[in-house]
């Protein structure tokens, strides 16, 4: 007897042989996309030397290159769900499954089919420019690792999301519950990322954040669905090689003229293997999924719960947090958040199980969620587990440093136990303060909220170390008691419209002020300082009148400079 | 031979099929039957290898060893699974599917095909999207022939066919499993072409298999009894015996039942003379209603 397919082979022949009949448009699709995407045209004169007339394309800047990242992502779940297009109607795939040879057989040959047809259009590409440019013009010697580098980049970005939304393919009964799945997976962390530092910002205020102030570029502030976006743009899991892509559409392989020539770009090898590493690991989970999958799920609302679960909690708790903003009472704040939180969860959950008697089964999940963002808020706010509040005592102490990450950020390291004592004392004020978000037209006003990191180094070698959001005038005082030995925190007099010193002109200040002056002698000289006094290691801040900045340099507690914006006078 | 297990599978919080096993011998033409609902597509399902079993296994011979259907290679070109609402690449011509099943199936034969195109009077190459859902059923029924699978799985076969072509179809199995040797399986609701056709017959019902063997048995295990006495009866008399659809009209007691003549007529004796004792056999369709209580369900009254 005659073998069609042998069960020991690798590749289902019924699986190339369909897809090759219905899908042998994406690889063309996709070789179009790339050949636009990736210069291959002069459209891009930059690219070649003596060529300053710009071709009829020359739309490429960096708007247009930083869309490179989402059409990649774009190309990839399309070519997914196509390839496995079969998993999302019953006819099809009971066709698919009861022929040929193996369910991996079938996998591998679905999977393969469209990953070739993603990659190799970039490959494609990418040496057709390399060629062109290289023929056409003396290209830069650094032409050829940059080109390995950013097709690298591409490639590694494809090969994770394809691989990924493979994985949510072998899982999920329905294309729409695919391409949700599929988008929320690349965003997810930041949604949660999102809804969790509003939480934070509004409820949490003078508790510790347990992520560093400046994560992603941002400090933490209330982050609008705008902000949100822009977050995701410049740096969710598969954007992670935008700023390469958008230079490498300004610059092309090489814009230096220097000799031996610079290379423009310097993709970020871990994350490409990073990128590589996610492919394998989703590429194994898929195949795995894939060869237990039940059939009978095809077409089947919310065949994954726990994925539809996390997508309408995360997502849910995302949107709610945005509303946040419209109220300023803490409870009220609390109870239109739930209630939004509810309300977006019926309607994702809703639409994944497609029925509302199975929402109400599994209503309890997101009930589960709240008490538990609850309690944990609740036990943070609260301070229960003494986590944020904890201070070590002075004697255990060997230095202690202090930073800000602001508007004017410093950073201090404290060896004395008078030095240390004052941060103490200041610690207990930022732990106790609890400052609420302050309001939101005025924060857009005036950048007053300060993140300050407190780390302690202690005798037995450990590190204490905790992050507090003060608002200006706390700070201010606080930091200031820290220097002066009192504690002065009256925030009655902070007004930040006020100029900061009652100096009629920056000459009468430098008149007033000599080198070696303490911070006493400064402020006997020129007067009470009212207000908006900044501190740091070696600068103090002081506003004019004429609205001018002075910078007070010191050294050693001494005064040794004076810089009045952007003029530096030695003392 | 296909060997299913106590296989049993649900759905979510539905169970569909519990503890079924049945054999289904090579050479043989197996009816499957039941209610709407009864599980028998599902049965079908397991069976080709697309649905696993919650519990128990099903199994197919190789040889000498016996293989477990499901996601396996052997059986699937071995195996041709027409669903009752078949799959086909879009806008792909008879002769476009006949080059995609010649690629999964070892034993295909073009030389069927064509005289199977030419019986049906089909065209090769109009576009099965255009085709009626009698035609692509005769379609696909012309690809699992031309297949020349050893297991043949229908699903509502009969479904959409003309009367004219019921009997060709009839034929045409019947003449498959002869020449090859190989075995068909179907599953119907239309139990006058399961009777012509099937020589095994599998009743399922409330989840469970209440009956699988051949059909002559099956009809022989229930008869309508017509017996006259001297004077007129009463449906009492029948107490003690496991009979169904009972009537009295005169001196004449009509019931079905499967229990023995000489019990029956034992039974009946101790209450009047017996004048006339007649057992006549039932049709499918009667012993199908008669094994799975349709009765309860009479229609009478309801637009009144």
């Amino acid at each position: 007897m005659k073998f069609a397919i042998s069960s020991h082979k690798r590749f289902d022949r019924t699986g190339i042989l369909e897809n090759a009949k219905t899908l042998w448009w994406i690889p063309i699709l996709n070789l179009l996309v790339m050949t636009f995407l990736i210069p291959i045209t002069n459209r891009t004169p930059r690219f070649i030397e003596n060529i300053t007339t710009p071709g009829p394309f020359d739309l490429y800047n960096d708007q247009i290159a930083a869309l490179f990242p989402f059409v990649f992502v774009i190309l990839a779940l399309i070519t997914a769900a196509c390839s496995f297009s079969f998993l999302f109607n019953k006819r099809h795939q009971t066709a698919m499954l009861i022929t040929g040879g193996k369910r991996s057989a079938l996998f591998i040959s679905r999977y393969l089919y469209g990953l070739l047809s993603l990659v190799l259009p970039i490959i494609i590409a990418m040496s057709a420019t390399v060629l062109k440019v290289v023929i056409i013009s003396k290209p830069d010697p650094t032409i050829w690792s940059d080109s390995l580098e950013i097709t690298a980049a591409m490639v590694s970005m494809t090969f994770a999301v394809y691989s990924v939304s493979v994985l949510v393919a072998a899982i999920v009964g329905r294309k729409t519950e695919f391409f949700s799945f599929g988008i929320f997976l690349t965003v997810s962390t930041l949604a949660l990322f999102f809804a969790l530092n509003n939480i934070t910002v509004v409820y949490l205020s003078g508790a510790n954040l347990s992520h560093s102030p400046d994560i992603f570029g941002f400090s933490i502030n209330f982050l609008t669905v705008s902000d949100f976006l822009l977050i995701t743009a410049r740096y969710s899991l598969l954007t992670v090689f935008a700023n390469d892509f958008i230079e490498f559409a300004q610059f092309g392989f090489s814009y230096s003229s220097s000799n031996p020539p610079i290379p423009v770009h310097s993709v970020d090898l871990w994350l490409v293997l990073l990128l590589f590493a996610i492919g394998i690991a989703a590429f194994f989970a898929a195949l795995f999924a894939f060869c237990k999958r039940n059939a009978e799920i095809a077409e089947k609302p919310n065949a994954c719960k726990p994925l539809s679960i996390a997508f309408s909690v995360i997502i849910s708790f995302a949107l709610a947090s945005v509303l946040l903003l419209i109220e300023t009472n803490h409870f009220i704040r609390l109870l239109i958040f739930t209630a939004a939180f509810f309300i977006f969860y019926f309607l994702l959950y809703g639409l994944c199980s497609a029925s509302i008697y199975k929402f109400w089964k599994g209503f309890k999940a997101p009930v589960i969620s709240v008490l538990v963002i609850f309690a944990i808020i609740a036990s943070m706010f609260f301070g229960f587990f003494g986590f944020s509040s904890y201070r070590p005592e002075l004697n255990e102490v060997v230095k202690a440093e202090v930073s800000s990450v602001g508007k004017d950020s410093f950073a201090v390291t404290l060896y004395t136990n008078e030095e240390i004592s004052k941060l103490l004392k200041f610690h207990k004020l930022a732990a106790e303060e609890k400052i609420p978000y302050i309001r939101f037209s005025y924060y857009s006003n005036f950048n007053l909220s300060y993140h300050v990191k407190i780390t302690y180094h202690l005798e037995n070698g450990k590190t204490v170390t905790r992050y507090y959001r003060v608002s200006d005038s706390s700070l201010t005082t606080a930091l200031l008691a820290i220097e002066r030995d009192e504690i002065i925190y009256d925030t009655e007099r902070f007004d930040p419209k006020r100029p900061m010193l009652d100096l009629p002109s920056k000459r009468e200040a430098l008149e007033a002020l000599k080198a070696g002056m303490t911070y006493e002698e400064i402020v006997s000289a020129i007067g009470k300082a009212q207000g908006d006094v900044g501190w740091g290691t070696i600068i103090y801040y002081y506003k004019l009148i004429g609205g001018e900045s002075m910078y007070l340099h010191m050294v050693n507690g001494k005064l040794s400079a004076i810089s009045i914006n952007a003029l530096y006078m030695p003392l | 031979m296909i060997k299913i297990k106590s296989v049993s599978k649900s759905f979510d919080d539905l169970k569909v099929l519990e503890n079924i096993s049945l054999e289904i011998a090579d050479g043989t033409v197996y009816g499957l039957i039941g209610l709407n609902g009864a599980g028998k597509t599902t049965l079908l399902n397991i069976i080709s290898g697309l649905y696993r079993a919650d519990s128990g296994e099903v199994t197919v011979s190789c040889g000498e060893d016996e293989q477990p259907v499901f996601d396996n290679p052997y059986f699937k070109q071995r195996c041709f699974y027409l669903t009752d609402d078949p799959y086909f690449i879009r806008h792909s011509t008879l002769n476009g599917m006949k080059e995609f099943y010649k690629c999964v199936y070892p034993n295909w034969s073009d030389k069927a095909f064509d005289r199977l195109v030419s019986l049906f009077g089909l065209k090769p190459f109009t576009r099965i999207s255009d085709l009626s859902k009698g035609m692509r059923k005769k379609a696909f029924l012309i690809l699992a022939l031309s297949s020349k699978a050893e297991y043949i799985l229908l699903d509502e076969i009969f479904d959409g066919i003309d009367p004219a072509a019921r009997i060709t179809v009839r034929d045409l199995l019947n003449e498959y499993v002869m020449e090859t040797g190989f075995t068909v399986m179907i599953s119907s609701h239309d139990l006058y072409e399961v009777e012509r056709i099937c020589d095994t017959v599998g009743v399922l019902s409330g989840r469970r298999l209440l009956y699988s063997d051949e059909i002559f048995a099956l009809k022989n295990s229930v008869f309508r009894y017509s017996i006259g006495f001297s004077t007129a009866p009463a449906e009492n008399y029948t107490l003690g015996i496991n009979c169904k659809n009972l009537s009295v009209i005169g001196n004449v007691l009509s019931f079905d039942s499967n229990e023995s003549r000489d019990k029956i007529e034992k039974t009946l004796s101790a209450h009047a003379e017996i004048l006339l004792f007649e057992a006549s056999s039932l049709t499918l369709s009667e012993i199908f209603k008669y094994e799975t209580e349709e009765d309860k369900n009479e229609v009478c009254n309801i637009f009144s």
